[in-house]
């Protein structure tokens, strides 16, 4: 009796078939095409190698996710120890454009205003581009952070651990994190229409 | 001075940019219970915060479906 007959083989194009949602994927969390492609490339890879480890009582994409967001971690872990993000200017202008939101009494500079039905924005193809360029221009370490919770789902325990910040400020940048792309899309989008 | 009394005081010295923190923070986490008392009162007298808090959801659905269908659907 072959193989084949107790366990059918995950055969290599239904691996295949998720390779873009990997890449999209990728590509948030580590804003360069190289390292999304190579981080994409190994993980199809060991998909294919240990497809015979793959117990089915996930999808397939869970369990390829599952796969990069090692491949994401390490990517990282090597960056940060090679050429770490520096906090310094920039974190001292991300601070003021936060402040810049606010008056000194703590009120909305400028009210947030009503996007309306979420449907309609996330319908139209338009917004989703804008939405693209406003995540992809986020500043550096911000959109690290803001990416590992949205994209990659981590909890601030494993954020801040990753990231060697404190729980308090762990809150602060995904706090300023939202609100600047808020602002991006409130000018971009909503402000317009 | 009655419970809610209370709430309410702290309220009025809760600004927006000090909501619109617990606002984020409930997307990494379960506010307390008197946090959420204090929010539930803010965004009850406050447009800009509660939009604040349709915006921030708006984000997390868009991303979600960035990442499913790409930017062209
Ligand atoms: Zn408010």
């Amino acid at each position: 009796m072959s193989e084949e007959t107790i366990s059918p083989r995950l055969d290599s194009a239904e691996i295949e078939r998720h390779r873009n949602y990997l890449l999209r994927y990728a590509s948030l969390q580590l804003r360069d095409a190289g390292a999304a492609e190579d981080a994409v490339q190994d993980t199809l890879i060991a998909g294919l190698e240990g497809r015979d480890r793959f117990a089915g009582n996930s999808s397939v994409k869970t369990w390829l996710t599952g796969i990069l967001k090692h491949k994401i971690i390490d990517h990282i872990r090597r960056q940060s120890r090679e050429q770490p993000l520096v906090a310094g200017d920039s974190d001292a202008s991300e601070a003021e454009a936060v402040d810049a939101l606010f008056l000194e009494n703590g009120h909305w500079r400028q009210r947030p205003s009503d996007w309306g039905d979420p449907d309609k924005a996330l319908e139209n193809k338009a917004f989703m581009a804008v939405f693209e360029q406003c995540a992809k221009n986020m500043p550096a370490k911000t959109a690290r952070a803001f990416m590992m919770r949205e994209v990659m789902e981590l909890d601030t325990t494993d954020i801040c651990k990753e990231l060697d910040v404190s729980t308090t400020n762990c809150w602060v940048i995904l706090h300023r994190a939202r609100l600047s792309l808020r602002e991006c899309l409130e000018m971009k989008w909503f402000g317009k229409s | 001075m009655s419970g809610n009394e209370v709430v309410r005081q702290i309220v009025k010295k809760l600004t927006c940019r000090d909501i619109s923190v617990l606002i984020s923070r409930q997307h990494e986490e379960k506010l307390t219970a008197v946090e959420k008392l204090w929010l539930r009162f803010h965004l009850f007298i406050c447009t800009g915060c509660r939009n604040f808090q349709n915006n921030t959801r708006l984000i997390r659905a868009a991303l979600k479906q960035y990442l499913d269908r790409g930017k062209d659907q």
